[in-house]
């Protein structure tokens, strides 16, 4: 029985649809809601159901494939591979940092309460565990 | 085909739209209306004006298509039905506009919707045949072809054969029937291949669609292979036979196209195809240059329209008008 997996982009919003495209599928990917071994819809069918040009689906596709998350087969679609995660540069930890905080300022600025961020921030560390307890396995059998 | 069958012709497509313009539950003619408003004083008024159109401009085609078999000329019935056909898009066109104005006064009403969600790991809940299958029929009347030819020219050779094959068939009748199977079977694995790779074959409906076209291609080949088969067996095919064969294979069309596409009610349109009420010329002509589905689920009736935001919508919306004037202007002639 297959998995009820959703992408969602919104033809509205100022990002381009390529890009809510990766963002939303690296989203499932990280999640472990695609799993390795599952076979996404291919170009042609995913933009018909998007209704977005082809080469915007298959630009998204590139761009996740290079990235070792998409094992790209001609004809057959795109599978989900198995990723190492690579080791995280202290540029990368400090990038995610500013863009962190510059994200909070912006929604507190926009009205939210430190409440209501801290909950969702609470929210997603709970969401996050299920994947730290795995990193975490993977780093005991390294080591 | 008899004036009878014309008059017959113009009333079924009068009780065609009639039912098809106001099926799908979910559009008032074309354009997102709630329920209760369309079920309200003026939605209802809409759709009282509409049939009272349908109802009138069938009369007034069946009556022309009647006065045809005294006036002695034999093009006046098909005039007729195409005629009716353009006019039931104009009376349908404009219920479009008054619904278009009566969503308006809705609060949030034509308003667009720009998300999209899709389902990634499902796959279509039928079976979706590959360009093999699809071809599969042409082959077997390129081969049923072929051995008729070798039969009719034996020791003679090829083009001895073709040449005798030929001559055979216009002189027992078979040309028109040919030219009509030939015709179906092109159009249907044609518009197969189409469909199959330029429409979101994840619905419900694509599975009704795709079923009625495999079933339009055997239909042909079945009767190409059977033609070709009476043919070699010598048997001539008088005039009144040969009406007989093309009314029956269209009326098994029509029943094949009818039942699949009246599945069409039971499905919600793709999610893509739901918000886009601005997309659609008249509430008959879906138009978007962005999208690049070929084919997209109807809102004039059931089953399946094409996308004129397309090139190739264009083609072959004239090739299919030229197929329905050919058999209508066409085939009567022959005699």
């Amino acid at each position: 029985m297959s998995r009820a997996v959703t992408l969602q982009i919104d033809l509205s919003s100022a990002t381009p649809a390529y890009r809510q495209i990766v963002d939303g599928l690296r989203t499932l990917l990280v999640s472990g809601e695609l799993r390795p071994g599952d076979a996404l819809p291919t170009v042609r069918s995913l933009g018909l159901d998007l209704g977005v040009h082809f080469s915007t689906v298959a630009e998204a596709y590139r761009t996740l494939s290079e990235e070792g998350w998409l094992e790209l087969k001609r004809h057959h679609g795109a599978f989900v591979t198995e990723r190492r995660s690579p080791a995280p540069s202290p540029e990368m930890r400090a990038e995610f940092s500013t863009k962190l905080r510059q994200l909070i300022a912006q929604v507190r600025a926009g009205g939210l309460s430190t409440e209501v961020i801290g909950g969702e921030l609470r929210k997603l560390a709970g969401e996050l565990a299920p994947v730290f307890k795995v990193a975490a396995e993977e780093s005991k059998q390294k080591i | 085909m008899s004036y009878a069958i014309m008059v017959g012709l113009t009333v079924l497509m009068g009780l065609l739209y009639s039912w098809t313009g106001r099926l799908n539950g979910r559009f008032f003619f074309g354009r997102t209306v709630s329920a209760e408003t369309r079920g309200g004083e003026t939605g209802a008024a809409i759709t009282r004006r509409y049939l009272a159109g349908i109802v009138l401009t069938t009369a007034a085609a069946a009556g022309i298509a009647w006065l045809g078999v005294h006036a002695g000329h034999r093009s006046i019935g098909a005039g007729a039905l195409l005629v009716e056909m353009v006019a039931f898009s104009v009376i349908f066109a404009r219920a479009n506009g008054q619904a278009r104005d009566l969503a308006m006064q809705e609060p949030g009403g034509d308003a667009q919707q720009s998300v999209r969600e899709v389902t990634l790991l499902e796959q279509p809940a039928y079976w979706v045949p590959g360009v093999g299958a699809i071809v599969l029929p042409a082959a077997l009347c390129a081969a049923a072809l072929t051995v008729a030819v070798w039969m009719a020219g034996g020791e003679s050779g090829f083009s001895a054969g073709w040449d005798a094959l030929n001559s055979s068939m216009d002189g027992q009748g078979y040309a028109s029937l040919l030219g009509l199977a030939t015709g179906m079977l092109t159009a249907a694995a044609g518009m197969l291949l189409a469909f199959r790779s330029s429409a979101r074959l994840r619905t419900g409906m694509a599975r009704y669609t795709v079923r009625a076209l495999i079933s339009l291609a055997w239909v042909a080949t079945a009767l190409m292979v059977g033609l070709l088969a009476a043919n070699r067996m010598g048997t001539a095919i008088s005039h009144h036979t040969g009406q007989g064969v093309i009314g029956g294979a269209m009326i098994v069309t029509l029943g094949i196209v009818l039942w699949n596409q009246s599945r069409s009610r039971r499905y919600t349109p793709p999610q893509v195809e739901l918000g886009a009420d601005d997309r659609w010329r008249w509430g008959l002509f879906y138009v978007d240059r962005q999208d690049p589905a070929l084919f997209v689920q109807s809102r004039c009736g059931a089953g399946y329209t094409l996308n004129y935001g397309r090139v190739a919508a264009w083609p072959i919306t004239l090739g299919l008008i030229a197929y329905v004037v050919g058999v209508l202007f066409f085939l009567p002639m022959r005699r």
